[in-house]
């Protein structure tokens, strides 16, 4: 029983780590082949505006490094929990968007544009509990043996 | 090289999508040479004429992208006399905000 958790989680680890390059990647793409459009989209907003050339190049870049830290299972766990960071900062952008601003702009990447807020927002949470999830389930790299002081077998 | 399969998957299905949704959305019509005016900030008044250009044309003659106001030009597929701006219709290809 206690194995078949442990194959559970590791394939849940797995699909979310896959999912998560997805997300990342095609979001980050989308961006950057339409740059202008992205930074347009903070030059509306009084908030970002002083910064929105760099905020345009920055937030696809940080994408993109998430997704390299997911790639490679040395950096897997550091990679979902910067996921989980940026996924819950982006869902709750869109919660505070949703409750206070008036106009509601969207510089999501691809085919996400075409969704509702409030199916973005659902999406998102999904998304942000699926990787806080992951992380929780993500053991850190083990280079130890654990022995039992009384059985004497490994832990 | 197993443990690679999977991300590796959805790093080109990444591309893959994002490359199509590219070219699904650059395939329509070409807003080339519409007929450009500058509005007043509500948009409701056609203030002058901008010729046919394009929007990335508009954009770095005029400067639109970096105001604050609500509209700046719009465009249409049709000359218009200046005045009162049409209703938003088919007409109407494009407004910059």
């Amino acid at each position: 029983m206690d194995r078949l958790n442990k194959y559970g989680k590791t394939v849940f680890i797995e699909l979310a780590t896959a999912t998560l390059i997805f997300l990342f990647v095609y979001t980050a793409s989308s961006k950057f082949l339409h740059l202008p459009a992205f930074k347009s989209f903070f030059t509306k907003q009084y908030l970002f505006k002083p910064h929105a050339a760099t905020l345009a190049i920055a937030i696809p870049l940080i994408e993109m490094a998430v997704a390299a830290l997911l790639f490679f299972p040395a950096s897997r766990q550091a990679g979902i929990f910067s996921a989980a960071v940026l996924m819950t900062i982006f869902t709750l952008y869109i919660a505070v968007m949703l409750a206070f601003a008036s106009a509601l702009p969207c510089s999501c990447g691809g085919v996400i544009q075409t969704l509702s807020w409030k199916w973005h927002l659902a999406l998102n949470v999904s998304i942000t509990v699926v990787s806080w999830l992951a992380f929780a389930w993500c053991a850190p790299p083990k280079n130890f043996i654990a022995i039992n002081r009384s059985s004497r077998k490994p832990v | 090289m197993k443990k690679y399969a999977l991300p590796l998957f959805a790093f080109l299905l990444a591309i893959a999508v994002s490359s199509f949704t590219i070219s699904h959305k650059t395939s329509g019509k070409v807003q080339d040479n519409l007929y450009w005016y500058r509005t007043n900030t509500a948009g409701t008044l056609l203030v002058s004429s901008l010729g046919q250009n394009t929007k990335a044309g508009i954009e770095s003659t005029t400067g639109c992208d970096d105001t604050d106001v609500d509209f700046c030009a719009r465009a249409y597929t049709s000359p218009q006399a200046l005045g009162t701006a049409p209703i938003p219709s088919d007409d109407q290809l494009m407004e910059k905000q």
